[in-house]
C-alpha cells in the first residue's frame, strides 16, 4: 500500500506552537460562551449565549481591548472546520430514515427551488441597489475631489 | 464489542473520514470529492456497515456539536476585519441581508404548501438557508427538529453551490456584490466556499451576509414564528 503523503498529516496537525495558541484561545471563547450563556439564562432573553458573545467579542476588538491576534488563530480554526462540527447532526438522519422514504422528493424539489428562487431574487436586488450606492458613492467622491481641487486653485491663486 | 469502543471508533472514523476528503479535494478539486458532500455520505456509509447503534456514534462525537457555540462568537473575527466593505457598502448590505433572509424563509414556507409534508419537517425547513450554528438554535422557534435542519442546511449549501454559476450567467449577473451576497445569502458556508473560488472580495462579501443573515434569523426567529 501507498503510505499517505505528509501533506496529509499537515492538513490535519497544526505546527506545534500554533497549536498551542489555538488551545488556549479556544479555552477563552468556550468561557465567554459560558458566562454569556449565564448571562442570558438570568435575564432570561430570547437570544442565544453565542450570539450575545459573538456581539461582544466584535466590542471587544472595535475598542481594541482584545487585540485581532488574540483571538485569530483559534477563531480561523474554528471557521475553517466548521463542516466536521456539523456531521454528527447530519449523521442523526438516519433516525428519522422515515422521513427520507417517504417525503424524499418532495425535500428535494423544495430545497432545490427554495434555493434557486433565494439566489436569483437576492443576486438581482442586489445588483440594483449596488448600482444606486455605488453612485451616491461616486458622487460623494467626485464633490470631495472637487472641494479638493477648488481649494488647491485659490492657493496656487493666491501664490501668483 | 463495547459500548465505548464503538463510541471511540465513531469519533475517530468521524475525524478521520473528515480530513481524508479534505486532503482529497485539495489535491482534486472535482466536485464528488467536496468534503460537503463526500464527508457525511462516508460516515453515514460507515455507521451503517459497521452497524453502530446511533446512542453509541453521538457518546462521544456530540462533543464535536459543542464546538458550534465557540464557532458562532468566532464569527466576531471576520466582522471586525472586513469592517471597511460594511462602512462602503452599508446599504447594499443590509437590503441583500434582508432580501436574502426573506426570500430563504418564504420561499420555504411557500413551497411546504405546495409539497405536504409532516409538520415538523416543514418546520426544519424555514431556517434551512442559514449557516448550521445560527440555523440549529433559529429552528427551535419555530417547532423544528435542529438535526433535521442540519441536514437540510447541508442539502441547501450543496444546492447551492452547484447551481450558482449557470444562474448568474443565465440571469446576467456580474457585480462582485451581487455575486457575493446571493450565495452567503441563499447558500451559507458552502455558498461562501463557492464564492471564494470565484474571486476573494466575493468570497469576503459572502461571508459576511452569511455572518448577518444568521445573526439576523436567531434573533428574529421567535418574531417570525408568531407571523408564520
Amino acid at each position: 500500500m501507498r503510505t499517505l503523503p505528509s501533506s496529509f498529516f499537515h492538513s490535519m496537525f497544526l505546527k506545534k506552537h500554533v497549536f498551542f495558541y489555538c488551545l488556549m484561545q479556544l479555552m477563552a471563547l468556550c468561557g465567554l460562551l459560558w458566562l454569556c450563556n449565564q448571562v442570558v439564562a438570568f435575564l432570561h432573553w430570547h437570544i442565544p449565549g453565542s450570539v450575545l458573545g459573538l456581539g461582544i467579542l466584535v466590542l471587544l476588538l472595535l475598542t481594541h481591548v482584545v487585540p485581532e491576534r488574540a483571538i485569530q488563530a483559534g477563531s480561523s480554526w474554528l471557521l475553517g472546520e466548521l463542516l466536521l462540527f456539523f456531521i454528527p447532526p447530519v449523521v442523526s438522519i438516519l433516525k428519522y430514515q422515515v422521513f427520507i422514504r417517504d417525503d424524499g422528493w418532495m425535500i428535494a424539489g423544495t430545497v432545490v427551488l427554495g434555493t434557486l428562487s433565494a439566489l436569483i431574487v437576492t443576486a438581482w436586488v442586489v445588483d440594483r441597489v449596488y448600482t444606486l450606492e455605488k453612485g451616491i458613492n461616486d458622487r460623494r467622491l467626485a464633490r470631495a475631489s472637487h472641494r479638493e481641487n477648488g481649494k488647491n486653485s485659490i492657493g496656487a491663486q493666491n501664490h501668483v | 464489542m463495547s459500548d465505548t469502543l464503538l463510541a471511540c471508533l465513531s469519533f475517530a472514523a468521524t475525524i478521520g473520514f473528515y480530513y481524508l476528503t479534505k486532503w482529497a479535494y485539495r489535491r482534486k478539486k472535482v466536485f464528488f470529492l467536496a468534503p460537503i458532500l463526500l464527508a457525511p455520505l462516508a460516515i453515514i456509509g460507515f455507521v451503517l456497515l459497521v452497524g453502530i447503534p446511533l446512542d453509541d456514534y453521538f457518546l462521544y462525537t456530540h462533543f464535536l456539536v459543542m464546538m458550534l457555540g465557540p464557532a458562532t462568537i468566532a464569527f466576531a473575527v471576520p466582522i471586525y476585519q472586513q469592517r471597511s466593505i460594511i462602512k462602503r457598502y452599508p446599504l447594499t448590505l443590509l437590503i441583500g441581508v434582508i432580501t436574502g433572509l426573506m426570500m430563504g424563509m418564504l420561499s420555504s414556507w411557500a413551497l411546504v404548501h405546495i409539497f405536504p409534508m409532516p409538520p415538523e419537517l416543514a418546520n426544519s425547513m424555514l431556517s434551512r438557508s442559514v449557516s448550521t450554528p445560527f440555523a440549529m438554535q433559529a429552528t427551535v422557534s419555530f417547532g423544528g427538529i435542529p438535526d433535521l435542519t442540519a441536514m437540510l442546511v447541508l442539502m441547501t449549501g450543496i444546492v447551492g453551490m452547484v447551481i450558482c454559476e449557470p444562474v448568474f450567467r443565465y440571469i446576467g449577473i456580474r457585480t462582485t456584490l451581487a455575486k457575493g451576497i446571493a450565495l452567503g445569502a441563499a447558500s451559507h458556508g458552502a455558498g461562501t466556499a463557492k464564492a471564494r473560488e470565484i474571486g476573494s472580495e466575493e468570497g469576503v462579501i459572502a461571508s459576511l451576509t452569511m455572518i448577518f443573515a444568521g445573526i439576523a434569523m436567531v434573533i428574529g426567529a421567535p418574531l417570525f414564528a408568531l407571523v408564520i
